[in-house]
């Protein structure tokens, strides 16, 4: 990974392509390692800092309160990067499948000290915001304005059992010698593209987090415990409900701690009216050396390695932060403000050397980290679904181009067929012109038919009229009226026959015998747009003589007068066309 | 939100590759529908052509059919149709005794009537006088009537003449012009 510029010497456009080379050449965007607090990763590195050198080192693993502690060889602060970079890969190496990412927690038991707050005596309601001050801008909320935060870091610390008048709480100093120590395996996570996260710790403040493990040992009435290094101890006041008063430091001398701690504890307790408070003593030096023991006459030794929650063979203050989880510390002493406090606010834990602000925004965070890799994913599939779509797009395309009808772009013309169609009308127009509508020898072959006996009849008058009806002006087609009217003398049995055939269907039938017979169609009566009128009229012949009769109406009995009316309505095939054919 | 980052990846990271896959896309659809439209009007048109095609083809199939019935029907209409009729008879009355056929007054009128009045069509009315025997006139006027399709029978009439054997006949045509 080559060397980042601090993103607010970019411009816009280059500060996205350093993020998106950091989503791509590492593994930040997909191990969320890179954005745990150390605390909270599954495998620990624990350190413990006391007098010049690291003198304990273990590894923790699992993810329940109690985990499980590997005794490693320390690595020294004096180690440099590559020193580092190998210890580190040893400790990767030594777990089956490697872990995804490693906490370093430093645990500095080499110096404690305590700023005194401007207006100590003035509790504020929300301290988080009074701590965020001492984080970031110490010099506004510390009685001292002298300090340097470039060397020191500040911490607050609350005393949850300070009455009113006394000081709420401290602010826990810490100089920033280590802080590159951190930086070199923050620097080697990186160059290894596996998530280091560090943490410094003062052992102190871990140590009295882990003391409501130790409640079965303490009494029900105030008491000061003494926290005692090789370089110092830190007294810690309670009320008799467990309830932080005050801290105080003390630094040792050369031969050890200084003869005066037990005066100092009086003369603390009697100015904060905490009457004869029992005093407890808790070594936690890994240096085994008498002298690093203050001498209290009267004080008890407490042994912290007695208590079944701890793992005696690693230091408690390891065990520190796994001991304020679990819902077992709620009782007894964990009940206390001041405890309850340290597990919710987490006061004995805060990081004194966290990465500095410019580390920080050197590297995008994981919201950026998880926009540019659901940016890269919707990209790859709007990608994969504009290929599909091409691809989609490209066989239709090439489908449709060889259809026969893309290439059909030619005028369709109708003319011709307009030309055709009036030739076809003008065809049935001219074929209804000339159909067979009225024919004269079909109308005397129908005569011809009424009459099978000629000698049975004398016709006289013979007439047959066509004329044409029309509906309406606006009608395409006239109906036709055809009209016979025969008149004569005849004999009985010829008026018995005309009797017989005058009625429609007597009629009828002899229409369809001459259709029949000579071909014409227009005397067919089994369309519905036709019908027939038939009326016969008979009278006696008053000129007949049975006997001698010499002239021909003379010889026949009966006059008769017959009218065929034959109606044929404009739907008919044979009706007349109004229009001229074209 | 690292604010230095914060903008750049919103807007490079996430944005720009949404807005260019969304704009690609809907450049995409819009061309896929505009060649889509085309095609259908394409296919239209083609459907229209081919219909047409198909159309010509029928009618063009039935003009053919009809074709020799039109030729052979304007071709009566190539003589005044008075004329024909006149000729006919002369040549009809050749073949009869005039006892049994003859035609006694012919009279064509150049104005329609009766059928021909009620239609657009041009036509005149031809009026008959004949003498003769029923069935030498039932033959004539077959005759004439199958020769010359575009007479229509306005009206006949018949009476007995002295002769009982002779019909006198009165008949009216409708000539059908073109």
């Amino acid at each position: 990974m080559d060397s980042l510029v601090h993103p607010s010497q970019l411009s816009v456009w280059q500060r996205f392509l350093q993020a998106r080379r950091l989503h791509r050449e590492t593994a930040r965007s997909k191990n969320p390692g890179w954005y745990c607090d150390a605390l909270e990763l599954e495998c620990q590195l624990h350190l413990f800092l006391e007098g010049d050198d690291i003198s304990e080192a273990q590894i923790c693993f699992g993810k329940d309160a109690r985990k499980n502690w590997v005794r490693v060889k320390a690595p020294s602060v004096q180690a440099n990067e590559e020193e580092l970079y190998e210890f580190v890969a040893g400790i990767r190496g030594q777990f089956q499948g490697t872990p995804r990412s490693l906490a370093v927690v430093l645990h500095m038991a080499d110096e404690f000290a305590i700023s005194e707050l401007a207006h100590a005596n003035e509790r504020p309601e929300d301290l988080s915001i009074l701590s965020d001050q001492l984080t970031n801008t110490p010099k506004e909320v510390l009685e001292d304005h002298s300090t340097s935060m470039e060397e020191l870091s500040f911490r607050l610390f609350p005393y949850h059992g300070a009455r009113p008048g006394q000081l709420f709480g401290s602010a826990i100093t810490i100089s920033r010698r280590h802080q590159s120590y951190l930086e070199q395996f923050r620097a080697i996570g990186e160059s290894m593209n596996f998530p280091i996260r560090t943490c410094a710790l003062s052992a102190p403040l871990v140590a009295l987090a882990g003391l409501p493990r130790l409640a079965t040992q303490l009494p029900s009435k105030p008491f000061s415990i003494v926290f005692s290094y090789a370089t110092f101890s830190v007294i810690a006041f309670f009320t008799a409900g467990g309830d932080l008063v005050m801290l105080r430091s003390v630094r040792h001398h050369t031969g050890g701690a200084p003869p005066h701690v037990g005066r100092i504890i009086q003369t603390m307790a009697a100015a904060l009216e905490l009457p004869e408070p029992s005093v407890y003593v808790l070594p936690l030096s890994r240096e085994e050396k008498k002298g690093f023991l203050p001498e209290l006459p009267g004080a008890v030794l407490l042994n912290w390695r007695e208590s079944a929650w701890f793992d005696s063979d690693v230091p408690l203050e390891f065990q520190g932060p796994s001991s304020l989880q679990g819902s077992e510390v709620d009782d007894g002493l964990g009940a206390s403000e001041t405890f309850r406090g340290m597990a919710e606010q987490k006061w004995a834990i805060q990081d004194f050397l966290p990465p500095t602000p410019e580390e920080t925004e050197l590297y995008p965070s994981q919201a950026e980290m998880k926009i540019l890799r659901y940016g890269g994913a919707a990209l790859r599939v709007g990608a994969a679904a504009l290929a599909i779509f091409v691809g989609w797009t490209g066989i239709r395309t090439f489908k449709i181009i060889n259809d026969e009808a893309w290439h059909q772009t030619g005028e369709v013309s109708r003319e011709g067929n307009k030309v055709l169609a009036s030739e076809i009308r003008r065809y049935e127009q001219w074929n209804s012109f000339l159909a067979d509508r009225s024919k004269a020898w079909v109308s005397m072959e129908l005569v011809n038919q009424l009459f099978p006996d000629p000698e049975s009849v004398i016709l006289s008058d013979t007439s047959h009229r066509v004329r044409p009806e029309l509906a309406s002006e606006k009608d395409k087609n006239a109906g036709v009226v055809k009209e016979w009217i025969i008149s004569g003398i005849s004999t009985t049995e010829a008026i018995n026959h005309l009797t017989m055939i005058g009625t429609t269907e007597g009629m009828s039938k002899v229409f369809q015998n001459v259709c029949n017979h000579t071909g014409d169609e227009s005397l067919r009566m089994d369309l519905p747009s036709r019908s027939l009128l038939v009326n016969l009229l008979t009278t006696e012949n008053k000129r007949y003589k049975p006997v001698g009769g010499k002239k021909p109406e003379e010889s026949l009995p009966h006059n008769f007068r017959l009218t065929i009316t034959q109606r044929i309505t404009a739907e008919d095939p044979i009706a007349i066309p109004v229009l001229a054919a074209p | 939100m690292n604010p230095h980052y914060k903008d750049s990846v919103i807007v490079f990271g996430l944005v720009a590759p949404v807005l260019l896959v969304v704009l690609a896309l809907g450049l995409g659809v819009h061309f896929r529908s505009k060649l889509e439209k085309t095609y259908e009007a394409r296919k239209h048109h083609y459907r229209t052509y081919k219909t047409v095609e198909t159309e010509r083809e029928a009618l063009e199939q039935k003009v053919q059919t009809q074709s020799p019935h039109m030729s052979r029907w304007m071709r009566l209409f190539e003589k005044p149709a008075a004329t024909k009729v006149n000729t006919f008879f002369r040549q009809f009355e050749k073949e009869f005794d005039s006892t049994q056929f003859q035609c006694t007054a012919f009279h064509p009128k150049t104005t329609p009537g009766a059928i021909g009045g009620v239609s657009g069509q041009p036509s005149v009315q031809l009026h008959f006088s004949f003498r003769g025997t029923f069935r030498a006139l039932q033959t004539a006027v077959l005759e004439l009537e199958t020769r010359m399709p575009q007479l229509q029978l306005d009206s006949i009439k018949l009476s007995s003449g002295d002769n009982r054997n002779v019909l006198n006949a009165t008949v009216v045509y409708t000539a059908w012009q073109r």
